[in-house]
């Protein structure tokens, strides 16, 4: 009895499994200098009690670097799992990845809130997009956007 | 002797963890409490699978794929005629999205200490379960679509609370079938600064023994929050959470004083919404073994 509970309880910790992953996206750690030159910014809009706050911008800092910046009121449920910065084409989320997703540019995961800066890539232009999207990507539900005007 | 096994059947039935860790108040209750030195003990294994989720403020959503597995063991014990010993433990949970890996640990230890006020025309019993939280509180489950994302599926919510209970059972003399009804209150604590709601719990249980051998059972119940949380704080750990739930559950002996059992248990709207839920029907079997004291053999 003992040793068939034991096979038991064994099998069902082989239950662990894993999946390969998919392309990774390349996150550019670099923070603006000087100061900051604001092009658009929008306020965000919560999204399923996420609780998300505070303003986005687009700006440009000294050296002429593209930045999304949130302002010290930004929050958002941070507490339970990584929370990804798109820059979007509408507000709602549409990704395409056969497509190589034409409507989303992710620019990183935000870990705080307050003052966040996420480096635009070098080369892309930003003029197509008029949505920050906040999305919660292990759930597949958005948490907040803001509309750049 | 009736009793005894109703009051058994009660207790063995349902016993499923849906999502995460906001559903305890999924545990049968009875006003019935063991003989001394009578024993009941089970093993179940439970499975849930969800992809709608209910916000807060009880939006429907259609999310990601999120599947719970969990391997609970069940004990009760009469330390005396009136007051038995009851664990609840998880030995495993499995958590996992479909777009992450599945991460599992050890849950939160249930233990409850249960007196038996009335016994004779009225069993009424009154019950104190203090939730030990010695379960896995954070375990991020990684992405498997991108390097950067995790998401947080802990297998015990890292808080300390204490579930009361009122119950009440009837049964009727040569008729198998019983009755139950109870009220629960949770008062809840904190983790890592954030304080959770308390909770109110209710719920009501029939059963009836089919050709002297199996045991059937219907359940209703409701979970409401005593605060209105307007805010994810930490929805992994059931703030704010609300629900009714109904189960369906059947036990058949299979071999001297071991019996299977078998639960069905879903969620609707009508005592309260569904908010802050992943909401499915979770499926549990399991077998459980009864140690009856010699004087009552």
């Amino acid at each position: 009895m003992k040793k068939g509970m034991l096979l038991f309880y064994i099998a069902f910790l082989g239950l662990v499994s894993c999946t390969d992953d998919n392309d990774p996206v390349v996150i550019d750690p670099t923070q603006p200098t000087g100061s900051l030159n604001v092009l658009r910014s929008g306020t965000f809009v919560d999204q399923n009690n996420a609780g998300s706050t505070g303003n986005a911008s687009l700006v440009t800092d000294s050296q002429g670097k593209e930045f999304l910046g949130f302002n010290e009121a930004f929050n958002t449920a941070l507490a339970t799992g990584t929370v990804t910065v798109f820059l979007s084409t509408s507000m709602e989320f549409m990704p395409d990845p056969a497509n190589g997703n034409p409507n989303l540019l992710p620019l990183g995961p935000v870990r705080m809130a307050g003052e966040n800066f996420f480096a635009i890539p070098a080369g892309m232009s930003t003029s197509k997009y008029t949505h920050v999207i906040l999305w919660c990507g292990s759930v597949g539900v958005p948490f907040g956007y803001a509309n750049l005007n | 002797m009736m009793l005894t096994q109703k009051g058994s059947l009660v207790r063995i039935l349902g016993i499923g963890l849906s999502f995460l860790l906001c559903c305890n108040a999924g545990f049968a209750q009875s006003g019935w409490t063991k003989e001394k030195r009578e024993g009941f003990y089970q093993l179940s294994f439970n499975r849930f699978s969800s992809s709608d989720y209910f916000t807060l403020g009880g939006e429907k959503l259609s999310t990601n794929t999120f599947t719970q597995n969990s391997l609970v063991f069940y004990g009760e014990y009469g330390l005396t005629e009136r007051f038995s010993l009851i664990a609840n433990w998880p030995l495993q949970i499995w958590n996992g999205f479909n777009t992450t890996e599945t991460v599992s640990g050890l849950g939160d230890l249930r233990l409850e200490f249960k007196h038996a006020l009335l016994k004779k025309y009225l069993p009424l019993a009154i019950s104190v379960a203090p939730e030990i939280p010695i379960g896995r509180a954070n375990n991020f489950a990684q992405s498997t679509q991108n390097d950067f994302e995790s998401i947080n599926l802990p297998s015990g919510d890292g808080e300390f609370n204490v579930w009361t209970t009122l119950s009440t059972s009837f049964a009727i003399p040569n008729t198998p079938l019983y009755g139950s009804i109870f009220g629960s209150y949770n008062f809840r604590t904190s983790y890592e600064d954030v304080s959770f709601s308390d909770q109110i719990a209710i719920g009501l249980e029939v059963g009836y023994q089919i050709a002297g051998k199996i045991w059937v059972n219907g359940r209703l119940q409701g979970l409401n929050s005593v605060d209105d949380v307007l805010v994810a704080t930490d929805f992994v750990r059931g703030d704010g959470t609300e629900y009714t739930s109904y189960s369906f559950g059947a036990s058949v002996p299979v071999y001297q004083d071991f019996h299977l059992s078998l639960n069905y248990r879903n969620y609707a709207d009508f005592i309260y919404s569904r908010r802050n839920l992943y909401s499915a029907g979770t499926f549990s079997i399991g077998i459980y073994y009864q140690v009856k004291p010699k004087s009552n053999e």
